[in-house]
C-alpha cells in the first residue's frame, strides 16, 4: 500500500542526495533510505552531515492559536495565516487556479494553460524556507580535504605502503600478534581494492586518510576511519579496524620509531609541513605533531577545519 | 524584566527549568484551587557550551538534614566570612580556601549568572564507560548481516578505553570471552532455567578471583579489565571482537513449520545484569539488547512458540487472556530493579514487524534510563542512524550520555516535594521536604536515573505547605535546589546544581498576577505526564474523565464568562491554547491505545516521559506547517480545513514525519512541471518542505518515520488521523463550502470539544 508514495519518496530524496553530493564530494550528503524493508524509511545522512556542527536553524516549532478561544475572542481573531482559496485568485496572476485537473503535459504545455504553476519569471520570490537556510556550518576535514584530491584517481600502491611503512615502525614495540593481524587486513584491504570491490568515495577517503596518517595527524586519520565506517561499512568492515589500530599504534610511537614511517626516501612533500615547522626549524617537522596538546598542531587544524 | 515569555525562556535556557506557574500562590488551599500544580520540567544536564565546569566541590550547609549547596540566592556576611543557607537558614562559616572572599571577589556561585553551575569532582579513580551488547541470532540473515556491521561500525564509535562485551542468544545463551589471543571461546547457558546472581557469577568463574569493588568504588580501569575476560578495552580487542561479530551465525537449533525460534532473552538479559552487577556495581554501564522477536522461552517469555498463539493484544489484556503478560513484567522489573541499584542502564533495540514484546520489557528501560528504539528491520536506516546516534557527541567531543545519576531536590520550607516523573526509581530517601501527598515516583527526594541525555527531562511534582490562615508573607521568595551528581562520560564525577527562586503571591488579591505567569505548555506537558502516569495503572476512560474534569476546573476558575452564557466564555492570552493541547492529548497515543499494539503504547509513552518541553509538545499536537506560493512557509492550524489543493503541508508528530502534497500540486508534480526551466520555482516549492525536514531529521532522537504522501495517497491518513476533524461527512454540506478536507470520522472536532468545555465551564451547577 505504500508502494506509490514511497517510489515518489525515493526519487525525491534520490534528488536531494545526488545535489549535495556533486557539490561536496560524498561526505555531506543524504544517502536513499531502505523502503523494502524498513516501512517509511527516513532517508539516511553521511557521517560528515550528521557532526556537522553549524549553528542550527530555528526548527519549526510554532503554532497558530485557534481562532475561537484566542484572546478577545469575538473580536476579529488573528486571521488564521492561510488565505481561502475561496477568494478569487484572478485578482493575482500569480496564484494558479485553486482546482481543476492539470492536464497531462503533452510535450510542452502553452504557459498560458490554466492549470500549471505560475512560470517562475511571472513570479516574484520563489518560495523561501520557513527558516533561512542553513549557514554552512564548518564542514569536517576530509571533506576539504577530499574535493582538493578529488581530481585524481587515488593509487593503491601509495596508500598501502604507507601503511606498510607504518606497520614495521610499530613491528619494533607492539606485539607480533597485534601486527600480524593488522598486516593480514592491509592484505584485505589490497585484495578487495585490486580486485575492484571498493567505490571511488571510499578509495579517496582512503587515500587522504593515508596522507594524514604519514604526516601525524592522527585525530584527522581517525576521524575519516570513522567517517568510513559510517559511511561505507559493508565495503570497509572487515579490514577497517586493522587500520583504526594502526593509527592508535602509531599515535603511541616514539619519534625516533616514526622517523622511519614517514620518511621514506623518497620524502613526500606535504604542503602543511611548513606551516608546523617554524616553532623548532632544527628538528624533523613530524617530530612537533607527535604531541597532540602541541598548540601548533591545534591550531593548524582548527584552520583545517574552518576552512 | 520584559514579558513573562521572555523570562520563561530565559530561564529554560540557563536553569533547564519550566515551572507551571511562575509566580507561586501563598497558600495550600489556593494552591489546590489552580488545578495545574505547582511543578516543573527539569533537564539536568541541559547542554550549556557557556558553562565552563568549575574544578573545585561544592560548599553544603552544615546541618546535617539539609546540606543544601551555596548558591547566588544565599545571604553572606563577606566581613564575617559567614553564609545563611537559603533553605534551613543555618549559618555557616565559608571553609577556609574561601578567606579571600569579599563583595568584590566572589567566587562563580554566588554570582547571579551561576544559577546552574557544575563541579568536577574527582572522588577516587574514574572507571571507564561500559557497553555490553547482547545479541538475539535468531534473525533472518539479512537483518543479522546489517547488525553484524552496525555493531562493527560503533566499535568505531566508541572511545578506545571503553570496557565492551559480547552476549548472545537463542535457544541457549552464549557469553563470548574476549582475548587478544587466537581461540574464541564462550560459555554457554541453557535458555530455559533461571538462574540466580550468585550461579551466574559461579558459572562465569567470577567468584574465583578477589571480587572487585562491591562495596561501591570505582575500580581503577586496570584491576577491572584483568579481573573480567568478558569485558575488554576496545582498543584491545578490537580487531578480534570483529571478527567475532563478523562470524556470529544465525541460531543453529532448527525451527519447526509453524513454530517461532526460541529465543532466550530473559536468560540473557539476567546473564547481562548478574555479570555487570559482581563486576562493576555502581560505574556507569549500558546492556544493549538486540532483538528481533519475542523471548519465546525461559523467564520472561512473552508468548509461546506456537505460529498459531498470536502475541497478546489490548484485546487480550482487556479481556485478561494475555497468559504471560504477568510473569513476564514482573520478571522484567525484577531484572530493571537490580540494574538501576547497580546504576546499569539497559537499552533495547528491536527491530521486527510483528510485535517483540517492549510491554513487557519497557521497565528494563524505563528503569534505568536506557533508550528504546522501535524499527522494522535492522536492515533500514530508522534503525541504523538511530543507533549511531546513541554516541553522538557534543561541542567538547564529549558523547551525550552520563551514567549513574542521582538527583536530589532540596526545597525552602513553604513548599514539599511530591514526585517525579521520568526515567528514574526512587532512592527512598526521607528528608523533611518530602510530601505525604504523592504524585508520579513519590515519598523519597532523590532519584537514582542511570542514564541520562542532555535532553532527559524528569517532571517534578510540588505542594505548598502553608495553611490558608497562615499563608506566606508577601514579597518573600520560594527556592528549589536540584542537586544532580552523575558520571561525565569522559569518566570525571560531576556535580550539577541547579537553584531557582520564584515570588509568592496572595491568590485572592493577586489572582491576575499568578494567571499572567502561567506557562500553558509546561502545565500541558506536566498534566500529560500524570496522564500518562496513571494510564500504567488505570483504565483509559478514567483516565480521560479525570483530564477532563481537570481542564474544566482550570477554565472555571481562570475563564471569564457570565454564569450559564457559554457565548460569553473567555480566556485571557496566557491559557489560549492550553485547552487545545488537551484536546489533542486525549486523542494521542499516549492515552488512546485504539489503532496501537500494546508495544507501540509502550514505546510511545516510554519516549514521551523523557523529552523535553519542545519535543514533548509537539508529541501532544503536532507541528503543522504550510507550503504555497503565496508567501513564505507558515504555522497553520492542525485542523482539516488547512489541507488545500494548491498547498504542501509538513507534519511532524515526533515519530512520524509527514510530507503531504495537496491536490493540485500533487498533479503538478506528476505532470513533471518541476523538470522544466521555466518552471523553476514549483521545483523550489517542492524542494523547500524537503530541506525542513531534512533540518528534523538530522537533529531527532530516535529517528522518526519519513512518509511523502499525497492527496487520497494510502498514507495521507497519518495527516487525517491527526488533524482536527473540523469537517466530516457529517457537516460538509451543512457547511456549504469545499475548503480543506473532511475527514471520515465520528470523533469529536475541536469546535464542539470547545462548546461542551464552555457549557460545563459557565454552568452553575458543575
Amino acid at each position: 500500500m505504500s508502494n506509490m508514495s514511497s517510489m515518489s519518496n525515493m526519487s525525491s530524496m534520490s534528488n536531494m542526495s545526488s545535489m549535495s553530493s556533486m557539490s561536496n564530494m560524498s561526505s555531506m550528503s543524504s544517502m536513499s533510505s531502505n523502503q523494502e524493508r524498513g516501512w517509511n524509511d527516513p532517508p539516511q545522512f553521511s557521517y560528515g552531515l550528521q557532526t556537522a556542527q553549524g549553528p542550527r536553524r530555528n526548527l519549526l516549532t510554532k503554532r497558530v492559536p485557534p481562532p475561537a478561544f484566542g484572546p478577545g475572542a469575538p473580536s476579529p481573531s488573528p486571521a488564521p495565516p492561510y488565505s481561502s482559496p475561496l477568494a478569487p485568485p484572478s485578482s493575482s496572476p500569480l496564484v494558479p487556479p485553486p482546482c481543476g485537473i492539470a492536464p497531462p503535459p503533452q510535450g510542452l504545455p502553452p504557459p498560458c494553460m490554466a492549470t500549471p504553476p505560475p512560470p517562475c519569471m511571472a513570479t516574484p520570490p520563489p518560495p523561501c524556507l520557513a527558516t533561512p537556510p542553513p549557514p554552512r556550518g564548518p564542514v569536517t576535514r576530509q571533506r576539504d580535504l577530499g574535493s582538493s584530491q578529488s581530481e585524481s584517481e587515488p593509487d593503491v600502491e601509495g596508500v598501502v605502503s604507507i601503511m606498510n611503512r607504518a606497520l614495521s615502525a610499530c613491528r619494533q614495540v607492539v606485539p607480533v600478534q597485534v601486527c600480524d593481524d593488522v598486516a593480514k587486513r592491509l592484505h584485505l584491504l589490497d585484495v578487495s581494492w585490486r580486485s575492484g570491490r571498493l567505490s571511488l568515495p571510499v578509495r579517496r577517503r582512503m587515500n587522504i586518510l593515508a596522507l594524514e596518517l604519514q604526516t601525524g595527524h592522527w585525530d584527522s586519520a581517525d576521524e575519516i576511519h570513522r567517517s568510513l565506517m559510517v559511511d561505507h561499512v559493508t565495503e570497509v568492515s572487515q579490514w577497517m579496524v586493522g587500520i583504526k589500530r594502526l593509527i592508535a599504534e602509531t599515535r603511541n610511537l616514539s619519534p625516533e620509531l616514526l622517523d622511519p614511517a614517514q620518511n621514506p626516501e623518497e620524502p613526500v612533500q606535504n604542503p602543511l609541513e611548513p606551516v608546523l615547522n617554524p616553532l623548532q626549524p632544527s628538528q624533523n617537522p613530524v617530530e612537533v605533531v607527535q604531541d597532540p596538546a602541541d598548540p601548533v598542531q591545534e591550531s593548524v587544524q582548527s584552520t583545517i577545519s574552518q576552512s | 524584566m520584559a514579558t513573562y515569555q521572555e523570562f520563561i525562556q530565559q530561564n529554560e535556557d540557563r536553569d533547564g527549568v519550566r515551572f507551571s506557574w511562575n509566580v507561586w500562590p501563598s497558600s495550600r488551599l489556593e494552591a489546590t484551587r489552580l488545578v495545574v500544580p505547582v511543578s516543573c520540567l527539569f533537564t539536568p544536564l541541559k547542554e550549556r557550551p557557556d558553562l565552563p565546569p568549575v574544578q573545585y566541590e561544592p560548599v553544603l550547609c552544615s546541618r546535617a538534614n539539609c546540606k543544601a549547596v551555596l548558591n547566588p540566592l544565599c545571604q553572606v556576611d563577606f566581613r564575617a566570612k559567614i553564609w545563611a543557607c537559603n533553605f534551613c537558614f543555618q549559618r555557616n562559616p565559608f571553609p577556609p580556601s574561601y578567606a579571600g572572599i569579599s563583595d568584590v571577589n566572589q567566587p562563580a556561585e554566588l554570582m547571579p549568572q551561576f544559577s546552574t553551575i557544575e563541579y568536577i569532582v574527582q572522588r577516587g579513580p574514574s572507571a571507564p564507560l561500559i557497553f555490553l551488547y547482547v545479541v538475539d541470532t535468531c534473525l533472518e540473515e539479512e537483518d543479522l548481516q546489517a547488525l553484524r556491521e552496525s555493531l562493527q561500525m560503533s566499535l568505531s564509535l566508541l572511545p578506545p578505553n571503553a570496557l565492551v562485551g559480547l552476549i548472545t542468544f537463542g535457544r541457549m545463551v552464549q557469553v563470548h570471552e574476549l582475548s587478544c589471543e587466537g581461540i574464541a571461546k564462550s560459555y554457554v547457558f541453557r535458555g530455559t532455567k533461571e538462574l540466580s546472581a550468585k550461579q551466574i557469577q559461579e558459572m562465569l568463574g567470577l567468584m574465583k578471583q578477589p571480587v572487585p569493588g562491591q562495596q561501591g568504588r570505582p575500580q581503577a580501569p586496570q584491576d577491572a579489565s584483568a579481573s573480567c575476560r568478558f569485558l575488554q578495552p576496545v582498543h584491545r580487542v578490537d580487531m578480534n571482537l570483529t571478527d567475532l561479530l563478523g562470524e556470529l551465525q544465525r541460531d543453529p537449533w532448527p525451527v519447526p513449520q509453524g513454530k517461532r525460534p526460541l529465543r532466550s532473552t530473559g536468560v540473557a538479559l539476567s546473564v547481562a545484569v548478574g555479570l555487570l552487577e559482581c563486576t562493576f556495581p555502581n560505574t556507569g554501564a549500558r546492556v544493549m539488547l538486540f532483538t528481533g522477536g519475542p523471548p519465546t522461552q525461559g523467564p520472561g517469555m512473552v508468548v509461546g512458540d506456537e505460529l498459531k498463539t498470536p502475541i497478546r493484544s489490548w484485546h487480550d489484556i482487556q479481556k485478561d487472556n494475555a497468559r504471560h503478560l504477568k510473569k513476564a513484567t514482573k520478571y522484567h522489573e525484577a531484572l530493571a530493579n537490580r540494574s538501576a541499584v547497580n546504576g546499569h542502564s539497559i537499552d533495547i533495540y528491536a527491530c521486527a514487524l510483528d510485535q517483540t514484546g517492549l510491554l513487557e520489557m519497557k521497565c528494563l528501560s524505563n528503569l534505568t534510563g536506557g533508550h528504546i528504539v522501535m524499527g522494522d528491520s535492522f536492515n533500514t536506516s530508522l534503525f541504523k542512524q538511530t543507533f549511531q546516534r546513541v554516541f553522538s557527541k557534543d561541542y567538547n567531543g564529549d558523547f551525550r550520555m552520563a551514567f549513574g545519576s542521582t538527583m536530589e531536590v532540596k526545597t525552602s520550607r513553604e513548599l514539599k516535594v511530591c514526585g517525579a516523573i521520568g526515567p528514574c526509581v526512587s532512592l527512598n530517601s526521607k528528608s523533611p521536604c518530602v510530601s505525604e501527598n504523592e504524585m508520579g515516583i513519590g515519598s523519597t527526594n532523590q532519584w537514582k536515573v542511570c542514564s541520562l541525555t542532555p535532553s532527559t527531562t524528569l517532571a517534578m511534582y510540588f505542594e505548598v505547605v502553608n495553611q490558608h490562615n497562615a499563608p506566606i508573607p508577601q514579597g518573600g521568595r520560594g527556592v528549589i535546589q536540584f542537586v544532580t551528581q552523575f558520571q561525565h562520560s569522559n569518566t570525571q564525577r560531576r556535580i550539577r546544581v541547579t537553584t531557582v527562586a520564584r515570588n509568592w503571591a496572595d491568590a485572592q488579591s493577586q489572582i491576575q498576577h499568578i494567571e499572567s505567569s502561567f506557562d500553558q505548555e509546561a502545565a500541558a506537558v506536566l498534566m500529560a505526564r500524570l496522564g500518562v502516569f496513571r494510564a500504567e495503572s488505570e483504565e483509559g476512560p478514567d483516565v480521560l474523565r479525570w483530564l477532563d474534569r481537570q481542564l474544566i476546573r482550570l477554565c472555571q476558575k481562570f475563564g471569564q464568562f457570565n454564569k450559564d452564557d457559554p457565548m460569553s466564555f473567555k480566556l485571557s492570552e496566557s491559557l489560549s491554547l492550553y485547552p487545545q493541547f488537551m484536546f489533542h492529548l486525549r486523542r494521542s497515543p499516549f492515552l488512546q491505545v485504539f489503532n496501537n499494539s500494546p508495544d507501540e503504547s509502550s514505546y510511545y509513552r516510554h519516549h514521551f516521559v523523557r523529552q523535553d518541553l519542545t519535543q514533548s509538545l509537539i508529541m501532544i499536537q503536532p507541528i503543522l506547517y504550510s507550503y504555497s506560493f503565496h508567501g513564505p512557509p507558515e504555522p497553520v492550524l492542525l485542523d482539516s480545513s488547512s489541507i488545500l489543493p494548491d498547498r504542501i503541508l509538513l507534519m511532524d508528530t515526533f515519530f512520524q514525519l509527514v510530507i503531504f502534497h495537496g491536490e493540485t500540486i500533487a498533479q503538478w508534480r506528476k505532470a513533471g512541471y518541476q523538470e522544466m526551466a521555466e518552471y523553476d520555482n514549483f521545483k523550489q516549492l517542492l524542494q523547500a518542505p524537503l530541506d525542513d525536514a531534512q533540518e528534523i531529521l538530522q537533529t531527532r532522537f530516535p529517528m522518526p518515520r519519513y512518509i511523502d504522501t499525497e492527496h487520497n495517497g494510502s498514507q495521507a491518513r497519518f495527516l487525517l488521523s491527526k488533524v482536527n476533524p473540523s469537517q466530516t461527512h457529517n457537516n460538509l454540506y451543512a457547511m456549504g463550502q469545499e475548503s480543506g478536507a473532511p475527514i471520515l470520522t465520528d470523533d469529536v472536532s475541536l469546535q464542539v470539544f470547545m462548546d461542551h468545555l464552555k457549557k460545563l465551564a459557565v454552568s452553575s451547577s458543575a
